[in-house]
C-alpha cells in the first residue's frame, strides 16, 4: 500500500459514518462516500474501490462493493471490529430508526449510566408537532460533510488533510448536543467521534492489530528532585514533553487516532504541533502561552498499531524521546552561563545527559490474533479468549459470556469483542517488562577496573550525581566558587537574577541544571513557553498582592506602596523578569490589567517584585547580602523593613489582612483508576441503552435464553470506554483545573494530566479549591461563567449525569460514581520543597488508605516541627465537609468564638473516644461518644467562648453544637470501618504503631479539624 | 565467626549523598538500613578504639600501628576480615535483659507482587511461551509472570527468615507474613538552627531539618564478622557502646552466641537443581550495571543462562570519608549504582547449577564487607 493510499483509507475510515449519522441512519453511506471521493480525488477513489462514488447509491451497490473491493472489505472489517471494541455489536433485528431516536434523543454517561437528554436535537430535527424531520437531518449531514470538504481543501497531501479533519471536524458542529450524538441509536454511551477514531485506528492496524504500552520515566524521583518551584514545574513539564515526543512519532507515522490513551484532541502540545509543524497553517487556533504552561501528558500511553510495524514504531518512539532530551540538553548547554567547558565539566555533562538508560523507557507489544488466519470472525474471538486463558488464567465465566454472545449473534463477534481482556493482557505484559529496571554504567575505559561513577562534590538538589565543575575543582570550595561565578553571570543578564543562588550554595548536576534552565533556553524558542513559575513565597502572599491591586485606588495604600517600591529601587533590589511578572500568577495579571490607567505603572512595578519584599524579616543587612548580594547599611535595611511595615499597616487600614507565611501543595488523584480502566463497576448493558431498546430486545424470540443474561450483565470494557475516561480526564485537566486553581484561587498548576493533579495554592483557599476540583472531577457541580471567571457550586447530593454544563459547552466528566482523593500539605513558605512534596504524597496516600478514598487529608506542617494530620470524606450524607469546616472557620474569622475554643474541644476529645467490649467478637471496639454528654460539652464550650452578640449566644450555641455533632457522627465512621477491616485481617488488638496509620475516633478528628480551621484563620500564627 | 546485634541508644542518621552544610540545603534525609560500608566502618572504628592504638598515628599510617592494621586494614583500604550484613533484626530478651533470640528481616523479594483486589501475594515466575515483545535489555530474557486476572502491583515490606526460606521454596507469603517498614522503624524529623560559631548565636536563615531513623523497640542491625583471624587484642568485646553513622550517634552492640543464618539446602528435595534463583540480601555492584558480565564467577555449570530478573530501581551508594584529613578535601566518595537488596535473578542450565558461596558482586573488596550476599532458591516456569 502506498503512503497516499494509507492516508486516503484513514480518511475513508474517519468519514465512513458522517457527522450526525444517528440523525439519518438510512442514507448516510452514499453521501459520505461522495464526499470522500471529492476529498481524496476521483483517481484515487477509483484506485481504492474500483468504481466511482456516483455508482454507490443504494444498499445493493455497497453489497457489490463488499464482494469486489478488498479495500472496502478492509473498511467493513475495521468498522465491525471497532464496533465490537466500542459497544459489543448487537443484531440488526433490534433497531431504533432515526425517526424514533431523534424525538427522544439522549446519551448515557458511560461510567454512571445516567441519562442526559439532548434537548436541542428534537428542537432542530422535529417539526412543530414533534415529528421527525428527515429533510432537516439530511441538511445537517450535508452541511457537515461540506465542512469536511472545506477543512481538507487546499492541503498539499492526504496526511495533512486527514490531520485537519481529525482535529477540526468535531468542532464544526454548531450545536453542542450534536457533538455528543452516538454512532448507534441503541447503545448511547459513546460518541460517533470515538467510533470513527477506533475505526481509523483498526483500519491501519489490520490484518493483525497489536497494543503498544509505552512509558517514560523516572517520574517520582525526577519530579521530587526540586529545590525550587521552577525545578518542580520543569520536572513535570519535561516528562510531559518527552512523552509527547514519543507519541508524536506515532501520530506522524500512523495518525493520532492510533493513540487510545491519553486523548489527544485539544491537548495544547498537539495543537501547537498541528499549528507549527506544517508549512501551511494546518490548524488556525494556536494554543495560548498559558495553555502550554501546564504539563498535561501522563508519562504512559497506549496505542493500537499494526503488529508488523509495532516494534519499529516503539523503537522509533523511544529514539524520539531520547532525541528530544538531547536537543533540550544541547540548547541548555549552549546557553549555559558557566560553560560549556571542556575536561571534567564536559565529562560529567556527557555522562549524565547522554547515558543510554536515560530517560528510562519501557514498552511492550501484545499482538492480537491475525485476522487473515480466520475465515470466521468468531474464531478470531475464540483465539483472543484462548490467549487470555493461557496467559491470565481467566475464569470460565469470560468464555461463557462469549458463548452467550456467539449464540445470540455470531456475526457480531470478533477479536474486538475481547478488547477488555486483550487490554488487560497488554498491561500485564508491560508490568512484567517494568519489573526489570535495568540500568547501565558508562563504558569501562582501558585500564579501569570500575566504571567512572559520580565523583567529587554532589549536586545539592539530587544528591546522587556529581555537580558540574571545572577541571581541578573536586573539592567543595572549588565547586562552590564555580557556581558563584555562574550566579554572577546570571545576575548580569536581564531577568535571570533569581535563577541560581548567589552564594554558591546551589551546585547543580547536568540533569538538574537542565530542569532549572530548560524553560528559558529551550521551551521559550521551541514552543513559545513563557514565564517562570512563582516561588512558594509568591504563592503564599498572592492573596495579599491581589487584594492590594484591587484596592490600589485607596490613596494611602498607593502612597505606602509607592514609598516601599522607591526604597527597593534605591538599593537595586532585584526584580522578576517581565515575563515572570506577567505570567507566573495569571490571577494577579488580571487584577493588574483592570487598574485605572493612572495606577497602571505602580501596579506593574509591584508585580515586578517577588513577594519576599512583603515580609519585613527580609530586610536585614546580612540577609540582603546573603540572598541578594546587596550591600546596604543597617540604616537602609531598617528603612526598608519600616516601609514594608507601613505598607502592611496601610493595607490593614484598607481592610486587607497582612501576608501570611504558609502556603499549600495540593495533590489530587482519581480513585480506583485501575479498576475503572479494567472495566470494574460499569453500568449494566440495559442502563446504557436508549430507553426504547430493552423493550425491543424483549420482543426477540431468544430473549430469555440469550439476550436477557447479556443485557442484564455489566457492560464489558470497551475501547470507547477507555477513550471516554481519557476524554473526561483530559476535559478536567484542560478545561477545569486552571480555571479553579489559577483563576478562582490565585494558585498555579504544576501538572494536570491523566488522573493526577499537582498545584500550589495560598493556604487560605486550598480547602475550597480542593472541594471545587473534586466536585468538577465527577461533574457534581454547577458552573456559572462570568466576566471574573468561573463560579463553581459544588453539590454532592444532587442528581448529576456526569455531563458538566459550562456556558455553552458540555464536558464529559468522570461522572458521579467516580471519586477522587486529595492530599494537602500546608507548609511554611521557606520549608524545604522536597520535604513538603514528600509530605504531600503521604497525605494523598492517607486520604486513600486511612480515610478510604473519596477523601481529603491535610497535613499542616508547623514551622515549630509539630505536624497535624486530619482528614475525612468529602461529604457525609451529601453535606459538604469543607463547607462545614469553612463555617467553623468563619466563627474564628468573625471573632464569634475565642481561638481557645478549638484547643479546649481538642483537649477533651480523648475522654469521649470510647471503646466498648464486644462479647461476640471477643474484642474491644470503638463506639461513638456518649452523644448527649458530647453535645452538652460542645454546647457548654461554645457558650463559654462566645464573643459575639449575647442575644444570639444560645441560638448560635445550638446551631454550632448541631453542626459539630453531625460532623462527629460522620468522622466516627472511619474509625468504625477501619476496626472492622482490622479484625478481618488480624487476631490481635492494634498497637500504637498501627494507630499511627489509622483514622482517629470521631471526636479526635473533629478536634483536629477545629485546630486546622483555627490554624488557617490565623495564617499559621499562634 | 561472630554475629553482632547493634541497636541505637537514640536515633540513627545514615545520610544519602546530598550535600548538607549550612546554607546549601535545609533538609538531610536518612537511609535505613545503612549500606554495608557504613557498618564495616563503624565496626572497624570500634575495634580500633578498643585496641588502644593512637588514632592519629593510625590515620597517618604510622608503622607502630602495623600490627593492628594488618588485622583491620589501613584507613581507606578494605578490611582483611569478612562481614555479612547488615540485616534489620528484632531481638527478644529475657527478664534480665539478655538477648535470647534474634529474628532478622529481609526485604520482600522483587518478584513478589500483590493483587490489588484480593490482596493476595504471588511469586512471579518466568513465562516460557512469551507472546509479547518488549525492549528487554538482553536477548532471551523472559517476562516474570503470574496467571491472574487481578491487577498485580509491586509491594514493599520485609519477611522474617522462615517466610523467606519458604519463599525460596516457592511458597507465597501471606499478608500477615509481610512486615511493613513502620513496624521496624520510623522516620522522624528534627529541626535545628545553624549557629554562628564566632558569636555563638543562631544564624539567621539557617533553619534546617534532619530526618532520622528511629528503629522500634528491640529492633537493630545484625552483622556477621569473620573474626577467626583476629587476635584477641583487636576483637570486639562481648558488648559495649559504639558510634555509628552521621553525627556519630550512639549505639549498643552485643556479640551473640550460638546464632547463625539458616542455610537453604541445595538442591531442595524434589528439585533437580537445574533452575536456580538468586535472591540478594544486600545490594551488589556489577560492571554491567544491572547484570554481571560473567555469572560463572559464582554459579558453576556450562550453558548457564539468565532467564529473567526482577530488579527495583537502582540504588546509588557513595558516602563520605569521615576522617579529619579527608574532610578537609574531596571527602565525598564516588557514587555508583547498585542493584538493591531484594533483587532476584533466574538461571537455568542443562545440568544442576552449583553456587560457590562467594558474595555475588563484581567488586571483590565490597563482597568482603557485606555486599552481594545472596540466598538461593528454586523455580519453575509460570
Amino acid at each position: 500500500m502506498t503512503n497516499e493510499e494509507f492516508w486516503a483509507l484513514k480518511i475513508v475510515a474517519l468519514l465512513h459514518d458522517p457527522p450526525g449519522k444517528a440523525l439519518d441512519l438510512g442514507g448516510h453511506e452514499p453521501r459520505a462516500f461522495a464526499t470522500i471521493e471529492r476529498i481524496i480525488g476521483p483517481r484515487l477513489f477509483l484506485q481504492l474501490f474500483g468504481e466511482p462514488a456516483a455508482r454507490l447509491q443504494r444498499g445493493q451497490d455497497f453489497e457489490r462493493l463488499e464482494q469486489n473491493s478488498p479495500n472496502y472489505q478492509r473498511l467493513k472489517r475495521a468498522d465491525a471490529m471497532a464496533s465490537a471494541m466500542d459497544r459489543t455489536a448487537f443484531p440488526a433485528r433490534v433497531k431504533i430508526e432515526s425517526r424514533h431516536y431523534v424525538p427522544t434523543a439522549c446519551v448515557v454517561h458511560p461510567l454512571s449510566g445516567k441519562q442526559r437528554l439532548l434537548g436541542s436535537i428534537p428542537r432542530q430535527f422535529c417539526d412543530a408537532q414533534g415529528r421527525y424531520d428527515q429533510q432537516a437531518a439530511d441538511d445537517y449531514q450535508v452541511a457537515r460533510l461540506r465542512d469536511a470538504e472545506q477543512l481538507a481543501q487546499g492541503q498539499p497531501d492526504l496526511r495533512r488533510a486527514y490531520l485537519r479533519l481529525w482535529r477540526g471536524l468535531p468542532l464544526t458542529s454548531p450545536d453542542v448536543d450534536a457533538v455528543l450524538l452516538p454512532p448507534d441509536t441503541r447503545i448511547v454511551d459513546h460518541s460517533l467521534w470515538q467510533h470513527l477514531d477506533a475505526t481509523a485506528a483498526v483500519l491501519s492496524a489490520l490484518p493483525r492489530p497489536a497494543l503498544l504500552v509505552f512509558s517514560v520515566g523516572p517520574v517520582q524521583s525526577f519530579i521530587a528532585e526540586a529545590r525550587r518551584t521552577q525545578d518542580l514545574w520543569m520536572g513535570s513539564y519535561l516528562l510531559s514533553y518527552l512523552t509527547w515526543s514519543g507519541i508524536r512519532t506515532l501520530v506522524e507515522e500512523v495518525g493520532p487516532d492510533t493513540v487510545l490513551y491519553p486523548a489527544l484532541r485539544g491537548q495544547p502540545l498537539v495543537d501547537h504541533w498541528l499549528h507549527c509543524t506544517f508549512c501551511s497553517p494546518l490548524w488556525e487556533d494556536a494554543p495560548q502561552a498559558d495553555d502550554l504552561a501546564v504539563a498535561t501528558f501522563p508519562n504512559k500511553f497506549v496505542a493500537l498499531l499494526s503488529y508488523c510495524r509495532a516494534t519499529e514504531l516503539a523503537t522509533a518512539a523511544a529514539a524520539a524521546v531520547r532525541q528530544a532530551w538531547i536537543e533540550i540538553a544541547d540548547k541548555v548547554k549552549q546557553s549555559f552561563p558557566g560553560g560549556p567547558q571542556a575536561g571534567d565539566w564536559e565529562t560529567i555533562w556527557r555522562r549524565q545527559v547522554e547515558a543510554k538508560d536515560w530517560p528510562e523507557i519501557y514498552w511492550s507489544v501484545l499482538p492480537w490474533p491475525d485476522t487473515d488466519q480466520y475465515a470466521e470472525r468468531s474464531d478470531e474471538a475464540e483465539a483472543a479468549i484462548t490467549l487470555d486463558e493461557t496467559y491470565l488464567g481467566s475464569p470460565p465465566s469470560f468464555r461463557k459470556t462469549l458463548n452467550v454472545y456467539k449464540q445470540a449473534w455470531r456475526k457480531g463477534i470478533n477479536s474486538g469483542t475481547l478488547y477488555g481482556r486483550l487490554h488487560a493482557l497488554a498491561e500485564a505484559g508491560f508490568t512484567a517488562r517494568k519489573g526489570l529496571r535495568d540500568f547501565l554504567h558508562a563504558p569501562l575505559l582501558q585500564g579501569q577496573t570500575r566504571q567512572l561513577g559520580e565523583d567529587g562534590e554532589k549536586c545539592t538538589v539530587s544528591g546522587v550525581r556529581s555537580a558540574l565543575r571545572p577541571d581541578g575543582a573536586r573539592h567543595r570550595d572549588g565547586v562552590r566558587r564555580y557556581w558563584q561565578g555562574v550566579a554572577q553571570r546570571l545576575r548580569n543578564t536581564e531577568g535571570r537574577y533569581h535563577e541560581v543562588k548567589p552564594d554558591g550554595s546551589e551546585r547543580l548536576s547536568a540533569i538538574v541544571a537542565i530542569k532549572r534552565f530548560a524553560q528559558r533556553d529551550y521551551f521559550e524558542d521551541a514552543i513559545g513557553l513563557q514565564g517562570g513559575f512563582p516561588s512558594t513565597t509568591q504563592v503564599t502572599a498572592a492573596p495579599f498582592k491581589a487584594a492590594v491591586l484591587q484596592k490600589l485606588t485607596d490613596a494611602a495604600l498607593a502612597a505606602a506602596l509607592c514609598k516601599h517600591l522607591e526604597g527597593l529601587k534605591a538599593v537595586r533590589f532585584p526584580t522578576l523578569s517581565e515575563q515572570a511578572a506577567r505570567l507566573s500568577l495569571p490571577h494577579l495579571t488580571r487584577r493588574y490589567e483592570r487598574l485605572p490607567s493612572g495606577l497602571s505603572d505602580l501596579g506593574w512595578e509591584f508585580l515586578r517584585f517577588d513577594a519576599d519584599v512583603l515580609y519585613p524579616s527580609t530586610f536585614t543587612r546580612e540577609g540582603l547580602e546573603r540572598e541578594y548580594r546587596l550591600t546596604v547599611s543597617e540604616a537602609q535595611a531598617a528603612g526598608l523593613a519600616e516601609s514594608c511595615r507601613k505598607l502592611i499597616r496601610a493595607a490593614r487600614d484598607a481592610g486587607i489582612d497582612p501576608p501570611v507565611t504558609y502556603y499549600a501543595v495540593l495533590l489530587m488523584d482519581g480513585d480506583r483508576m485501575g479498576a475503572w480502566l479494567a472495566g470494574e463497576g460499569l453500568p449494566r448493558f440495559q442502563d446504557v441503552f436508549h430507553p426504547d431498546a430493552p423493550s425491543l430486545f424483549q420482543q426477540l424470540p431468544d430473549y430469555t435464553s440469550s439476550w436477557k443474561p447479556i443485557i442484564e450483565s455489566s457492560r464489558p470494557l470497551s475501547a470507547a470506554l477507555h477513550n471516554s475516561i481519557s476524554l473526561a480526564l483530559s476535559n478536567f485537566a484542560l478545561e477545569c483545573v486552571r480555571q479553579v486553581v489559577e483563576d478562582c484561587y490565585v494558585g498555579r498548576v504544576v501538572y494536570a494530566g491523566g488522573d493526577d493533579l499537582l498545584a500550589l495554592l495560598p493556604a487560605e483557599y486550598v480547602l475550597a479549591a480542593a472541594r471545587d476540583l473534586r466536585a468538577l472531577y465527577s461533574g457534581q457541580a454547577g458552573v456559572e461563567v462570568g466576566a471574573d471567571g468561573w463560579r463553581v457550586n459544588p453539590d454532592f447530593s444532587g442528581d448529576h449525569t456526569g455531563f458538566l454544563q459550562v456556558g455553552d459547552q458540555v464536558l464529559l466528566t468522570m461522572g458521579p460514581t467516580a471519586t477522587a482523593s486529595v492530599g494537602i500539605v500546608i507548609a511554611h513558605h521557606q520549608a524545604p520543597l522536597d520535604g513538603v512534596l514528600a509530605a504531600a504524597r503521604e497525605a494523598e496516600k492517607a486520604a486513600k488508605e486511612v480515610y478510604r478514598r473519596n477523601a481529603i487529608c491535610v497535613y499542616a506542617l508547623k514551622r515549630s516541627g509539630e505536624a497535624l494530620r486530619v482528614g475525612g470524606r468529602w461529604h457525609y450524607r451529601g453535606r459538604d465537609l469543607v463547607a462545614q469546616v469553612e463555617q467553623i472557620r468563619s466563627l474564628f474569622s468573625q471573632g464569634l468564638v475565642s481561638s481557645k475554643f478549638a484547643y479546649e474541644v481538642y483537649d477533651r476529645t480523648r475522654a469521649f473516644s470510647r471503646r466498648v467490649y464486644d462479647p461476640i467478637g471477643n474484642r474491644w471496639q470503638s463506639a461513638g461518644p456518649p452523644w448527649g454528654a458530647w453535645a452538652a460539652m460542645i454546647h457548654r464550650l461554645v457558650k463559654r467562648h462566645w464573643q459575639g452578640d449575647r442575644d444570639l449566644q444560645k441560638a448560635e450555641a445550638n446551631r454550632i453544637t448541631k453542626l459539630l455533632a453531625f460532623l462527629t457522627v460522620g468522622l466516627s465512621r472511619h474509625r468504625y470501618h477501619w476496626e472492622q477491616q482490622w479484625w478481618q485481617h488480624h487476631d490481635r488488638e492494634p498497637d500504637p504503631l498501627d494507630e499511627d496509620y489509622a483514622p482517629q475516633p470521631g471526636p479526635v478528628e473533629l478536634g483536629k479539624w477545629l485546630l486546622l480551621a483555627r490554624f488557617l484563620e490565623t495564617g499559621g500564627e499562634e | 565467626m561472630s554475629w553482632v546485634f547493634i541497636e541505637p541508644t537514640d536515633v540513627w542518621l545514615f545520610r544519602d549523598g546530598k550535600p548538607f552544610d549550612a546554607g546549601s540545603d535545609h533538609r538531610a534525609r536518612t537511609l535505613f538500613p545503612p549500606n554495608p560500608t557504613t557498618v564495616q566502618g563503624a565496626i572497624r572504628s570500634k575495634i580500633l578504639a578498643a585496641s588502644g592504638v593512637s588514632l592519629t598515628a593510625f590515620a597517618q599510617r604510622n608503622p607502630s600501628c602495623r600490627a593492628v592494621a594488618e588485622q583491620i586494614g589501613w584507613p581507606g583500604d578494605p578490611p582483611p576480615f569478612r562481614l555479612r550484613g547488615p540485616f534489620v533484626a528484632r531481638c527478644t530478651r529475657d527478664p534480665s535483659g539478655t538477648i535470647r533470640q534474634v529474628t532478622p528481616y529481609f526485604p520482600l523479594p522483587a518478584d513478589v507482587v500483590r493483587g490489588t483486589k484480593d490482596r493476595q501475594y504471588r511469586i512471579l515466575a518466568p513465562l516460557k511461551e512469551g507472546h509479547f515483545r518488549a525492549n528487554w535489555p538482553q536477548d532471551g530474557l523472559l517476562p516474570l509472570w503470574a496467571r491472574s486476572t487481578e491487577v498485580l502491583t509491586e509491594v514493599t515490606g520485609w519477611l522474617d527468615q522462615g517466610t523467606l526460606l519458604a519463599y525460596l521454596n516457592r511458597a507465597s507469603p501471606s499478608e500477615q507474613d509481610v512486615v511493613r517498614d513502620e513496624h521496624l522503624f520510623a522516620r522522624e524529623s528534627r529541626f535545628g538552627v545553624g549557629i554562628d560559631s564566632r558569636v555563638k548565636r543562631p544564624q539567621e536563615g539557617l533553619l534546617y531539618q534532619i530526618e532520622l531513623a528511629r528503629p522500634r523497640e528491640n529492633i537493630g542491625l545484625l552483622v556477621e564478622i569473620d573474626d577467626s583471624h583476629l587476635s584477641s587484642r583487636v576483637k570486639l568485646p562481648g558488648d559495649g557502646l559504639m558510634s555509628m553513622g552521621g553525627e556519630s550517634r550512639g549505639s549498643r552492640f552485643t556479640v551473640l552466641s550460638g546464632y547463625n543464618l539458616p542455610a537453604n539446602p541445595w538442591p531442595p528435595p524434589g528439585a533437580d537443581g537445574k533452575r536456580l534463583k538468586l535472591y540478594f540480601l544486600t545490594p551488589a555492584w556489577f560492571s554491567g550495571g544491572w547484570t554481571a558480565t560473567d555469572w560463572g564467577n559464582w554459579l558453576v555449570r556450562r550453558n548457564l543462562r539468565v532467564v529473567a530478573a526482577a530488579i527495583r530501581r537502582a540504588q546509588p551508594i557513595g558516602g563520605v570519608r569521615v576522617d579529619t584529613e579527608s574532610q578537609k578535601g574531596n571527602f565525598q566518595k564516588t557514587m555508583h549504582r547498585y542493584i538493591p537488596a531484594g533483587s532476584v535473578f533466574y538461571f537455568e542450565a542443562g545440568e544442576p547449577v552449583m553456587y560457590n558461596g562467594e558474595p555475588v558482586t563484581d567488586s571483590v573488596d565490597e563482597g568482603r564487607i557485606g555486599f552481594g550476599q545472596v540466598l538461593i532458591g528454586t523455580w519453575d516456569y509460570a
